[in-house]
């Protein structure tokens, strides 16, 4: 038996765990469901507080940064990332 | 300029691009073939340049007729249409001569009408390439934008033109709504792998999607027995992109409206889109004090009047 980890990164509407996702990606060491881009039409979970309650942990809480003086409007990356993992063992992936 | 005027980006200052833009682009003939395709009406209306600006994109389906379609995916067969090129910065009028394939599909009146529209009717030819996609190929490509991080006010256009029918199983290119204003460089969105709002094109033969330079997209899986192909064709603007469309034509949506929508991805960054596209359309209307919702006007507020001790002190002085 061994363990590997899963991760989930979800991006929300805004700061709070419990936001809406607006984009996700997942990577599976125990299996074959890393993603790629434009493999899903729905996100796994609508927030990130429903895949704790599904057992997923979180390993980064995004920080909420003030925008430098002169940056404020300007965009760029998704600002809500929450990264979460899971530990599973390989088998059960496979089965 | 104050301090919210500078946090956007700027025109760069040099509008023509080229050292030899004044000989290559006389302004007297761009006007006149503007002005006849804008008489034929083959200039864009307005709704159609407030959605480029909302979303960064436009389709035209089947805007290439089928006989110019099979000629254009025979060119790719067989070298005709070469796989790429450009990058030395020529007028696109001269890099395909009128009787090769891709030379009468620019010479479309619709094509011709959406390009004048957008970056102007004499642009310059910046590169193109055939991304073809081999039948049963597995891998996605990774969410990008083209070239380098861009943050000038005036936009490059890329034409993605699908020769033949383009199924979801074939895989055509992947693209954000409302990434445009979304500064990256190049290939650093790869971990991102899906968003809602994400659009598959799904086309009929002969349509081309056109995209701002700032697009994020992506090419995909193809799980047919049949190689796909795209050619894109990235145009860059050689006059001021200030009202090109036919300002004459309202078109079917109101602007206010087209420019509040937002994409369901954006999430806490909606109003900072907003702003982002108030300042675009005041760049392709000319109007410098144009705003929506007073997005940008209570921000730009700044009295100057005093009427307190200080200013009447002043006033009697």
């Amino acid at each position: 038996m061994t363990s590997r980890q899963q991760l989930l990164v979800l991006w929300l509407t805004h700061s709070d765990p419990g936001g809406e996702v607006a984009a996700w990606s997942r990577y599976d060491a125990a299996g074959a469901d890393t993603g790629m881009s434009g493999d899903q039409d729905a996100p796994p979970y609508g927030s990130a507080l429903a895949a704790m309650r599904d057992g997923w942990r979180i390993i980064q809480y995004p920080r909420a940064l003030t925008p430098a003086s002169g940056d404020e409007f300007r965009l760029g990356f998704l600002k809500h990332e929450f990264v979460l993992e899971r530990v599973v063992e390989r088998q059960e992936i496979r089965s | 300029m104050n301090a919210v005027q500078s946090a956007y980006p700027q025109p760069l200052a040099t509008g023509t691009p080229g050292a030899r833009g004044g000989e290559a682009y006389p302004l007297g003939r761009m006007r006149d073939e503007w002005l006849r395709l804008r008489d034929a009406g083959l200039l864009l209306d307005t709704a159609s340049m407030a959605r480029f600006v909302a979303d960064g994109f436009l389709r035209f389906d089947a805007i290439v007729p089928d006989e110019l379609n099979r000629a254009v995916l025979a060119g790719i067969a067989d070298g005709t249409v070469t796989g790429g090129g450009g990058y030395v910065g020529e007028p696109l009028a001269g890099v395909w001569d009128a009787a090769h394939p891709i030379g009468r599909v620019l010479a479309l009146p619709r094509v011709r009408g959406l390009i004048a529209s957008l970056v102007g009717p004499e642009s310059r030819y910046d590169h193109h390439a055939v991304h073809t996609v081999p039948a049963r190929h597995p891998w996605a490509q990774g969410w990008h934008a083209d070239a380098a991080i861009d943050r000038k006010a005036h936009f490059d256009i890329q034409i993605m033109y699908f020769p033949q029918e383009t199924t979801r199983a074939m895989g055509g290119t992947l693209i954000l709504p409302g990434s445009q204003f979304r500064m990256i460089h190049e290939s650093e969105a790869v971990r991102y792998q899906n968003f809602r709002g994400q659009l598959h094109t799904v086309c009929p033969a002969g349509t081309m999607v056109v995209v701002h330079h700032g697009m994020w997209h992506c090419g995909q899986p193809n799980r047919t027995d049949v190689t796909r192909s795209m050619f894109k064709l990235r145009l860059n603007p050689t006059v001021r992109q200030e009202r090109l469309w036919d300002t004459r034509r309202p078109g079917d949506g109101d602007v206010h409206e087209i420019l509040n929508r937002t994409q369901p991805w954006h999430g806490s960054d909606c109003r900072l889109e907003i702003i982002n596209r108030i300042a675009l359309w005041r760049l392709v209307t000319g109007d410098a004090a144009w705003d929506s919702a007073l997005w940008m006007g209570r921000i730009e507020n700044d009295p100057r009047a005093v009427i307190s001790d200080r200013g009447a002190d002043e006033d009697a002085s």
